[in-house]
């Protein structure tokens, strides 16, 4: 099979084809795997490029005027501040060497590093009293987000919802400690911690996943719970939909 | 045309371009201004000072960054002046994302960035291709690329980053 040039996908995305390629192109990708994910990659770059402009042009609003302007006061450590250590970022085995003395930021994010796909990223939650064991992690595999939740107690809910935005946030229960990150073309990367002032409903783990990502996995203990697709969840024994997403329960 | 409905439709949009060009408002506020005021001289339907104003703006910018560069080059056996101090209060964990982005689009060349710029801007693949002198049936291609490229120059500072504390 021919696939499809970075041309045809990026002009597709543009909708810059004529109607006559716009078909040829619409045929293929209904068809091809590989096509569909370049095309998803190309569109997580450009959600990226765009997302990054938004950042850059508030800020660089703010800090104007030959640094005459001030912006407020910003919490650096919401919910982390008292819980020290309890999210670690681990970028393959050298994250010990990137913890940073002086910045509070990256002593409790050790890495805080892009990874492409099948790199072993992960967020893992540790010192939960109740759960010692318990951790949350996330990671590019095979072009597909995967979220392994383990160890929790059982009973424990976990709600599953997709946002607009391009930024997910898995937090533990409680909203004790949360982490948000950006998954765009290939690369997933951990923005910080806390939730940015989006509310997290209710006690459990909660996972906010962008819905525009091409797809994801949500595993528990091993086992496949909900698969993301298309801006839908599908998940094995819901315990409930709340309309803006799905719970689901340890060992349900 | 009439020039004050050009200023009033025309300058957000060019604004913004210019500010993600530099990264800075002054040099956004500057040269815009000196762009709206090369179009009075022009007499360009509305529809054309659009695309003629972006690549001015962009032109200027480029000489802005050229002449930076050469004082650069001669003043380089002076001791550096101390920057402004960075307004203290914005957060750190913004402030690092937002110099990467900085220095990913300073990594991309000049056709790159002011490419990608005006496609966010709303430019079609025809108007990008007259404005940057391509050819338009690659227009697509180069787009892609350079999506490719900034996304690659984001991760590499980051990791370059990370390495070097």
């Amino acid at each position: 099979m021919i696939h499809l040039v970075d041309a045809d996908l990026q002009a597709w995305m543009d909708e810059e084809l004529d109607p006559g390629d716009r078909i040829r192109v619409a045929e293929h990708l209904a068809s091809c795997a590989d096509c569909r994910d370049e095309l998803a990659e190309l569109r997580g770059a450009a959600d990226l490029f765009r997302d990054s402009l938004v950042v850059h042009d508030e800020v660089a609003r703010m800090r104007g005027r030959s640094g005459a302007a001030r912006i407020r006061t910003a919490r650096r450590l919401p919910r982390w501040a008292g819980r020290a250590a309890a999210v670690t970022l681990l970028v393959g085995g050298a994250a010990a060497a990137a913890i940073v003395p002086g910045s509070p930021l990256r002593g409790l994010i050790v890495g805080n590093g892009p990874a492409e796909i099948g790199q072993p990223v992960e967020i893992v939650a540790t010192e939960l009293p109740e759960a010692p064991g318990a951790s949350i992690s996330v990671r590019l595999s095979a072009g597909e987000l995967r979220v392994r939740v383990r160890e929790f107690p059982g009973g424990t809910r976990i709600r599953i919802m997709l946002i607009e935005r391009p930024v997910g946030v898995a937090s533990l229960p409680h909203g004790d400690a949360s982490a948000r990150f950006v998954v765009a073309a290939g690369l997933l990367e951990v923005v910080g911690p806390g939730s940015d002032g989006v509310a997290l409903p209710g006690d459990g783990v909660v996972l906010q996943l962008p819905r525009r990502m091409s797809l994801g996995v949500v595993e528990v203990d091993g086992h496949i719970a909900a698969r993301v697709s298309g801006g839908r969840i599908e998940a094995q024994r819901q315990v409930s939909d709340s309309g803006d997403g799905v719970v689901i329960e340890v060992g349900g | 045309m009439d020039f004050q409905t050009a200023y009033r439709e025309l300058y957000p949009a060019l604004h913004r371009f210019a500010l993600r060009l530099s990264g800075d408002p002054d040099v956004a506020d500057d040269v815009v201004q000196e762009a709206f005021t090369r179009l009075i001289d022009q007499d360009l339907p509305l529809e054309e000072a659009r695309p003629w104003l972006f690549v001015v703006v962009g032109n200027l910018f480029r000489d802005r960054v050229r002449n930076r560069e050469r004082r650069a080059r001669l003043l380089a056996a002076w001791p550096p002046v101390p920057e402004t101090p960075e307004a203290p209060d914005v957060s750190v964990e913004r402030a690092e994302r937002v110099a990467r982005v900085r220095q990913a689009l300073d990594e991309l060349s000049d056709r790159d960035r002011r490419m990608l710029l005006m496609r966010e801007e709303g430019f079609r693949y025809k108007e990008i291709a007259e404005a940057l002198g391509v050819n338009p049936s690659s227009v697509g291609a180069l787009v892609a690329r350079a999506l490719k490229r900034f996304v690659r120059a984001y991760g590499t500072l980051d990791e370059a980053d990370d390495s070097s504390r």
